[in-house]
């Protein structure tokens, strides 16, 4: 019975501590608040962008900065848009550190995943943010609208990896 | 015999003591001072529906700090130990579940997948990062045990 009686008081102590100390910190949330919709950050003033088809499609002819595929290696080699580098998000730490100088001195990302289901592109975003890179566009709706608006589709492995 | 006299011996307990005291305390503090970008994390093991994602994010890394310093104080210390063995064996299984969506997903092996788990320590390897919760869940076992043998021992005297 102790050691319910031990876990409640942690608990109540944890509760009071969080919830009085996010009051005050100026890094406090809402937290009634739910902002994790696609439909945010559409606003171009955001460090992270959600953009569609023709916004990607001014950041690539434009040449604005790199363009990073978050699927896996097997779908990026299956087909990916010209020109994308693969930072399968599920592997930090390797992708992270073979473009870590490209990143740095790129003006700019686009990231993009598989479709608009796929969250993979905005998690990358957000570690790339947190990593010191800005402004990060996320193509929201991915490679399959990609290829529905019959955009270029370039396959294979990346250049560096076949040699 | 011998080792279990070694794993429950006094300052060995201390050592265990200390040890999952830092590393809460840590943990703790780095998520602190990130509430909103824990939340995130946290929303990437779709476990838990958005509208408690936040509050959660503001309750666990002072849960934490609180195991850390009942750990160091020896304050609810009962309480702290079986709360870091339930902490963590739930850590271990929902991080071993977003592996295996993502293993689904992806067709990636399992040894070769790495992100921010939202343990407060970055991107990670994934089965070491199960491994080291399941030797905090271990640790947590060691001082419940060491305590309530601790109190049968003085009852019996």
């Amino acid at each position: 019975m102790k050691i319910f009686k031990q876990i409640v008081a942690i608990l109540v102590v944890s509760f009071t501590c969080g919830l009085g100390f996010n009051a005050f910190s100026p890094h406090g949330i809402d937290i009634f608040d739910n902002p994790w919709s696609k439909n945010a950050g559409l606003n171009e003033q955001e460090p992270i962008i959600f953009v569609e088809f023709d916004r990607a499609c001014r950041f690539i002819e434009g040449k604005e900065g790199i363009i990073l595929d978050a699927r896996s290696p097997e779908a990026y080699a299956k087909g990916h848009i010209p020109g994308a580098h693969l930072l399968f998000f599920y592997n930090m730490k390797e992708y992270y550190q073979k473009h870590k100088d490209l990143l740095k001195e790129s003006p700019g990302i686009l990231v993009y995943c598989g479709d608009i289901d796929c969250e993979d592109s905005e998690f990358l975003a957000n570690e790339l943010f947190n990593l010191g890179h800005a402004p990060i566009f996320v193509y929201r709706d991915g490679f399959e609208d990609w290829k529905s608006h019959q955009g270029c589709v370039e396959t294979g492995k990346e250049k560096d990896e076949c040699w | 015999m011998l080792v279990k006299k070694m794993l429950l011996h006094p300052l060995m307990v201390w050592g265990y003591r200390l040890s999952v005291a830092a590393i809460l305390l840590y943990a703790g503090v780095q998520k602190v001072w990130m509430p909103l970008e824990f939340a995130r994390l946290l929303k990437e093991y779709h476990l838990l529906p958005d509208q408690v994602l936040n509050l959660v994010a503001v309750i666990l890394p002072w849960a934490e700090i609180t195991c850390g310093l009942c750990f160091i104080s020896g304050l609810w210390l009962i309480g702290a130990a079986a709360l870091l063995s339930g902490m963590n064996t739930i850590f271990a299984f929902a991080i071993a579940y977003r592996a295996w969506l993502i293993m689904s997903k992806t067709g990636v092996d399992f040894f070769d997948i790495s992100f921010d788990c939202g343990c407060g320590f970055g991107v990670v390897y994934i089965p070491t990062k199960i491994l080291e919760n399941l030797i905090l869940v271990g640790a947590g076992l060691l001082i419940l045990i060491s305590r309530w043998r601790g109190k049968a021992g003085s009852r019996v005297k």
